[in-house]
């Protein structure tokens, strides 16, 4: 069964000076508990895509079902909730609120689902847990490691429980210790929970480990 | 929510610093701009205690030629009494006039004279008041002062009738804060009022007089607070100066006050012009609270005032939107971010608002001890006659000038926000999280 499902999806950049097709006729169907790597060339469009799979950017054309949804006609009120409910975002530059110390950032999405403090406090505390930063609630983003702050990251997509987790190149900011350790994570996360992941990777070893490679060149998925 | 946003501008304390110190600086400078155009305000706005429309007064002097016959003392006061009652019937008897009066120069509205005066109650010599003193020359069957300048009773709105006399005395009208502050009550016709203290009984039958009536709050301008008054009804003219003397009248509705005011200069003036009580010139309650506001300064004070708060608010608007609004547009990847996690276009800008409110009052807060020590070293410009209204109470008045520029800067703060945040929370936010 499909959990994401693209359907002739076009990207169009338009300047006054001139167009720029970033993605061209994308059809892609991804199944649940799948992992699936993106790879390319730096402009490919693979960001572009996962932004759009994320609802981050919108298409110029096509259609994006996603968990059985129609996503191009949410509002942006339901949109809101589709991407705090089912969809988890890992950042390559991690986007921590660098106000706001490890456990706040973990909780933010569940503040914006209305759950009680307490409540947040206790699965926040359950996420830290699992990716190993249980003695790190407390520090501010400026204090961690980038391998801490991806953690944070990953935690912070996984308290709500997502049914897709995004990782746009999850470990192009750290070194080879710390992706390997970030892999590890995002392996186990879709091994136990069979959580869907679509990442976006340069690393062809890392793109080896998922279930499933697409290449883009151009806009255009060649492989 | 609060709870998030308090933790985050804790932890961004250094950067909000200085956003608190310049929303300290607004809020003291706004204070000291503002404070006085309150008070100024509630106090222009109290009622004014008479009818300005169709009311006239008339100004005495005394004609060239008598000046030749005063030295002869044993005529002056019948001629100047005859003259007088002769004029004043002249007026009254004319069908355009509704009422006259007789006034001491410094008993009408904007009169350029004052006169205050100590008073003490017959039964609680104890506690004496500071009020201003009024003098109105009744003439029997020809004066009317309550229908010229159109009191109000204190209790009732309706207008001023006067009490039965009970006592040999002269009688008075005094205004609701006179009686409140001399009795704690507005119910006091019939009570004795002593002038400066009281004296042994029969020593001086006009040391004091009773209270006939109480009327609403009378201003000597209508840009100041109406100060605890009393208006004493005597038949006896106050010396027999020509100067101390003034004529005043009501205009029956629909009459043309100018024009009759041009008939009395060219049909009855010309009969006095070698008088006692020659007619020097006739002014309308308006032009003489006109003429008072200029003399005092009051309309340059109060358009010199508006000029600088209309610059206060202009700097404060642009300080204060341009803050929140450079606030704003620094934290668009932030934005974009909220909005990747499940925030919506409303909750962010609730967020952003909420934050804006939060840093308006934490600033208006840290101002107050500064306020305070501001408004309490300041000399405070009112005498105390009228330190019965709750704006000239420094308490009340920083309660009242706090809270209309707490809402001023929440309501510059909210705007220069909503329209930065509604913006960038309308991106997509990938490009949002693009922003450098």
């Amino acid at each position: 069964m499909s959990i994401i499902k693209l359907t002739g999806i076009n990207k169009i950049y338009r300047t006054n000076e001139m167009e720029t097709q970033a993605l061209e006729n994308v059809n892609l169907e991804v199944k649940k508990g799948e992992f699936l790597s993106i790879m390319g060339p730096s402009g490919c469009g693979k960001s572009t895509l996962l932004n759009i799979i994320g609802l981050l950017d919108k298409a110029t054309s096509g259609t994006i079902e996603l968990c059985g949804t129609e996503a191009m006609t949410l509002k942006d009120k339901e949109l809101a909730e589709f991407r705090n409910q089912r969809l988890g975002f890992i950042f390559q530059s991690f986007h921590l609120v660098n106000s706001l110390n490890v456990i706040d950032n973990v909780e933010l999405p569940l503040l914006y689902r209305n759950v009680s403090a307490g409540e947040r406090t206790r699965l926040a505390k359950e996420v830290l847990e699992r990716v190993g930063l249980s003695h790190r609630m407390r520090h501010m983003p400026m204090q961690l490691s980038g391998g801490q702050c991806q953690r944070v990251a990953i935690a912070r997509a996984l308290i709500g429980n997502p049914d897709i987790i995004l990782a746009d190149e999850p470990t192009g900011n750290l070194d080879s210790k710390m992706g390997a350790e970030v892999m590890d994570l995002l392996r186990q996360l879709n091994r136990e929970d069979g959580r869907t992941i679509v990442m976006v990777t340069h690393n062809e070893e890392q793109a080896r480990t998922t279930s499933r490679t697409i290449r883009f060149f151009d806009g255009r998925q060649v492989e | 929510m609060i709870k998030m946003i308090f933790k985050q501008l804790w932890n961004q304390r250094r950067q909000n610093g200085w956003i608190l110190l310049e929303l300290i600086v607004i809020a003291f400078f706004l204070f000291t701009t503002s404070a006085e155009v309150v008070r100024g305000s509630i106090d222009y706005m109290l009622p004014d205690g008479y009818e300005t429309e169709n009311a006239y007064l008339i100004k005495l002097k005394e004609g060239s030629k008598f000046r030749y016959a005063r030295r002869e003392r044993e005529i002056r006061d019948s001629i100047f009494q005859s003259n007088f009652n002769l004029l004043l019937l002249t007026i009254k008897n004319r069908p355009e006039v509704e009422a006259v009066a007789t006034v001491r120069d410094d008993s009408y509205p904007g009169s350029g004279s004052h006169n205050s005066n100590g008073f003490v109650s017959d039964d609680t010599a104890s506690i004496r008041i500071k009020a201003s003193l009024y003098m109105t020359f009744i003439k029997e069957g020809t004066t009317d002062l309550l229908k010229v300048y159109g009191l109000k009773d204190a209790r009732t709105g309706e207008p001023l009738q006067l009490a039965e006399a009970k006592l040999a005395c002269p009688q008075g009208i005094v205004s609701a804060a006179f009686a409140r502050q001399l009795f704690g009550r507005t119910d006091v016709i019939g009570e004795k009022v002593h002038l400066g203290k009281k004296l042994p009984e029969g020593s001086n039958a006009n040391n004091y007089f009773e209270i006939v009536g109480v009327y609403e709050g009378y201003k000597r301008s209508n840009f100041q607070a109406p100060s605890a008054s009393t208006f004493i009804l005597t038949p006896n003219s106050y010396g027999r100066n020509t100067s101390n003397h003034v004529i005043t009248y009501r205009l029956k509705k629909g009459v043309d006050g100018k024009a009759f005011r041009e008939r009395i200069m060219s049909e009855i003036a010309p009969d006095f012009e070698n008088t006692p009580t020659a007619i020097k010139e006739i002014l309308s309650f308006e032009e003489s609270l006109e003429w008072f506001n200029s003399m005092l300064g009051i309309y340059i004070h109060y358009r010199y005032t508006a000029v600088m708060l209309f610059f206060v608010l202009l700097c404060v608007f642009l300080g204060m939107t341009g803050t929140f609004w450079v606030r704003c547009r620094a934290r668009r990847q932030e934005i974009g971010l909220m909005r990747s996690i499940g925030a919506s276009q409303a909750t962010i800008t609730r967020q952003f608002m909420t934050e804006a409110w939060m840093l308006v009052t934490i600033g208006f807060l840290i101002a107050q001890p500064l306020i305070i020590h501001y408004i309490h070293g300041l000399e405070w410009n009112v005498i105390d006659l009228t330190a019965h209204y709750w704006q000239d109470s420094k308490t009340w008045l920083t309660l009242a000038t706090d809270a209309l520029i707490y809402i001023l800067m929440v309501l510059i703060a909210l705007l220069g926000t909503w329209f930065p945040v509604k913006q960038a929370s309308k991106d997509l936010p990938a490009e949002a999280l693009r922003d450098e």
